[in-house]
């Protein structure tokens, strides 16, 4: 059976935020396909996926969601994004894309170096045969944020 | 109970640390890869209660650190958990192989962690 892409990130975010930052986040809305260039927010992690389908996958907050989603993860306070929050947050993109990965049969993919940026405005230009599905999502505890894949068969 | 953690990621020792605590477990000796792992056990005399050691490290890899703690006498009993963040079976296969007692897959939550620890008949 082949398992939805999408669906297997958001299992692989949902478990991560209920195991190790003690919230749910749920999907704020529809699904929205990118393709070309176009906006992330302030803080976005993204790990290349490969293997059998190579893409990558991508959480991008605001820095204010990133700092709680940081003093969550950690038990460290956070008052500002500094470089201890960007590493918190590749970490959560790496530990999400794992449990993500592990249910994108029937491929078999493995995960790539995690890298965050952080400022604003910041634009990505994606690949225009695998567009990004960004997945809005919503967390009571810490705000609004996005997570995305693309993903295309190798 | 003392526990060495091994980790590359100052992050994920944070991390491992806090469920350690919530665990009741705060007696913690860290280090950032497998050779300082090792120096650290032997300069303790080998009385970490347990090891709790991620795969992928620089320098000396979990694995790596796993076999050269089976092969030394002094230390071939003291219980390891290896971590890692990717369910493969062909990972975890090769932890069971090199001698670790048990796994954990991340994300995981302080009471996953609890029952790992449990399964090694060192906590009720």
């Amino acid at each position: 059976m082949k398992t939805d892409p999408v669906q297997a990130t958001l299992h692989g975010l949902v478990q991560t935020f209920e195991k190790m930052l003690h919230d749910i986040p749920a999907q704020d809305g529809a699904i929205d396909v990118r393709s070309g260039s176009f906006y992330v927010a302030d803080t976005t992690a993204i790990i290349p996926l490969v293997g059998t389908a190579r893409g990558a996958m991508l959480v991008s907050m605001e820095e204010q969601v990133a700092c709680k989603a940081y003093a969550a993860f950690t038990g460290c306070d956070c008052s500002q994004v500094d470089d201890d929050v960007l590493d918190g947050l590749k970490e959560i993109v790496n530990i999400a894309a794992g449990a993500a990965a592990a249910r994108m049969v029937p491929y078999k993919v493995g995960l790539g170096l995690p890298t965050v940026m952080s400022g604003q405005k910041q634009r990505l230009l994606g690949n225009p045969s695998a567009p990004w599905h960004f997945v809005p999502m919503k967390s009571k505890k810490f705000g609004n944020f996005w997570i995305a894949i693309t993903l295309e068969e190798v | 109970m003392r526990v060495l953690l091994i980790d590359d990621s100052s992050t994920m020792r944070k991390i491992q640390k806090k469920s350690l605590v919530e665990i009741g477990i705060e007696d913690i000796t860290e280090a950032e890869n497998g050779r300082i792992g090792l120096e650290k056990l032997q300069a303790d005399g080998y009385k970490f209660t347990f090891v709790m050691c991620d795969i992928n490290m620089p320098e000396m890899s979990g694995i790596e650190l796993l076999k050269a703690v089976r092969a030394d006498p002094n230390s071939n009993k003291i219980p390891i958990i290896m971590c890692t963040s990717v369910a493969d079976k062909e990972v975890v296969l090769d932890c069971i192989k090199s001698g670790a007692n048990n796994y954990i897959v991340k994300p995981f939550s302080s009471e996953d962690l609890k029952k790992k620890v449990q399964a090694l008949g060192l906590m009720s």
